[in-house]
């Protein structure tokens, strides 16, 4: 018991002490605090670096994630760009068909499915009656004719090419020179066009749509001679073989025309 | 080598030892207090009181007059640390070591509850010692703000690091004696 009153005085003594020095308000000379800077500086550094160490990894946690958002995003606008350079594409084609081939475009189509046989050449688009689709209208890309339509449903269109042996155009010479011949289709990629005799074809000329047939708008390019065939004594019309100006295997998008 | 071997009933044992393990663990008090308040400032946190802490750990080891006079001294240090008037932190961990030697005398679990009770005691002996001197200056050194806001957060903080901090502290000043060596 004792003890602990000795106790209690000594703290009264100190906390004495205390309120007189507080009440006077003494400070320490500068000089004395400033003398152990240097380690107390210590651990002021050392926390500065410890939470600039935590705020880089925080940042760089945050650029990651960001920049996996934003790889994201990138990848989105890559394919939607993607989609819209193809309809940019399209409606290019559309322009251009309608400005030298006809001025009567139905629309785009895409071929959705090519015939396997080696033999035929058909191709199947994704527009149908729906669409306004119909049996006989020409095909074509901006490189030349396609074909023409053949078969039609409500959303579907099958397209018989003029390399299909069972197609037939109407063909003249490029350039207003005349002669009006008939291009039928040869597998597996050819045409076989005839002319009359009085007809002046070498290899080389570009054949383009006649009004014979009244299938094809006039002037629609449909390939170039490849090779004339020599006459036979009997021959009453000059045979030529006709590399297609369009290769169908590779052809995405078309356009399909109005009948006339 | 935190654990020195064999129990003391004071300070580490004598020898030159004692004074490198003193004089470390005086760097080591300034320069984690620097880091924590430093690290918690902008967190609006209040950093643990180590200097608080020390008061508490000498008043477990020391005769209980030295114990107090000696964490006074240790919050004579704090005072002319800090720049502030000198006496207010002195009178804080004294009156903190002082009422840890109530625990020391009358808890006897060395287990949680005793650090515990340690750690409150000397938080209550501190603010309670503030709160008279802020009476005693008639000034706005401790508010009801305070009380309500940092106390409880200091409390909290000083909580979390008494653990890790008393194995610096064994390892500085060595084991403590048992629980009434030394009061008498």
């Amino acid at each position: 018991m004792k003890s602990w009153q000795s106790l209690l005085l000594v703290y009264g003594g100190l906390l004495l002490l205390s309120m007189v020095a507080t009440r006077l308000q003494v400070i320490v000379p500068t000089a004395i605090s400033g003398s152990v800077a240097p380690v107390t500086r210590i651990g002021v550094v050392a926390a500065d670096n410890l939470r600039r160490a935590y705020v880089t990894v925080v940042n760089e946690r945050n650029l990651a994630g960001e920049v996996g958002s934003l790889r994201k995003q990138n990848d989105v606008l890559r394919q939607r760009n993607e989609l819209l350079t193809r309809e940019v594409s399209r409606l290019r084609q559309v322009m251009q068909i309608t400005a030298t081939q006809a001025p009567n475009a139905l629309g785009i189509a895409q071929v959705v499915a090519v015939d396997p046989s080696p033999l035929l050449a058909r191709i199947t688009l994704n527009r149908g009656t729906d669409d306004g689709v119909r049996v006989r209208m020409p095909v074509t890309v901006p490189g030349g004719l396609v074909g023409q339509v053949t078969g039609v449903s409500s959303n579907r269109a099958t397209v018989v090419a003029l390399v299909d042996p069972e197609s037939s155009v109407g063909v003249t010479l490029q350039g207003n020179r005349g002669g009006r011949g008939l291009a039928v289709g040869v597998s597996p990629d050819r045409l076989r066009a005839q002319f009359s005799r009085s007809v002046p074809v070498k290899v080389g000329d570009v054949l383009v749509t006649s009004s014979l047939g009244g299938v094809y708008p006039v002037g629609i390019r449909v390939g170039t001679i490849e090779s004339v065939v020599p006459l036979g004594p009997n021959d009453v019309n000059r045979t030529v073989i006709v590399k297609p100006a369009i290769d169908v295997g590779v052809v995405e998008d078309v356009t399909i025309l109005e009948g006339l | 080598m935190l654990r020195r071997s064999g129990r003391n009933t004071g300070l580490a044992s004598r020898g030159p030892g004692r004074w490198v393990g003193v004089v470390v663990y005086v760097l080591l008090l300034l320069i984690v207090q620097g880091v924590l308040s430093r690290l918690l400032d902008p967190l609006r946190i209040p950093a643990p009181d180590l200097f608080l802490l020390t008061g508490a750990a000498l008043a477990w080891r020391l005769q209980a007059v030295r114990a107090v006079v000696a964490a006074y001294g240790v919050g004579l240090i704090q005072d002319v640390l800090g720049g502030g008037a000198l006496g207010l932190h002195a009178a804080g961990v004294g009156a903190g070591a002082l009422l840890v030697l109530l625990v020391r005398r009358y808890v006897g679990d060395s287990g949680i509850f005793q650090a515990l009770f340690t750690v409150l005691a000397a938080t209550l002996g501190q603010w309670l010692a503030f709160l008279f001197l802020t009476y005693w200056l008639r000034s706005d050194l401790v508010t009801v703000e305070t009380l309500r806001q940092t106390v409880p957060l200091a409390l909290l903080s000083t909580i979390l690091i008494y653990p890790f901090w008393n194995r610096l502290v064994t390892w500085g000043m060595g084991e403590r004696p048992g629980p009434e060596d030394g009061l008498s």
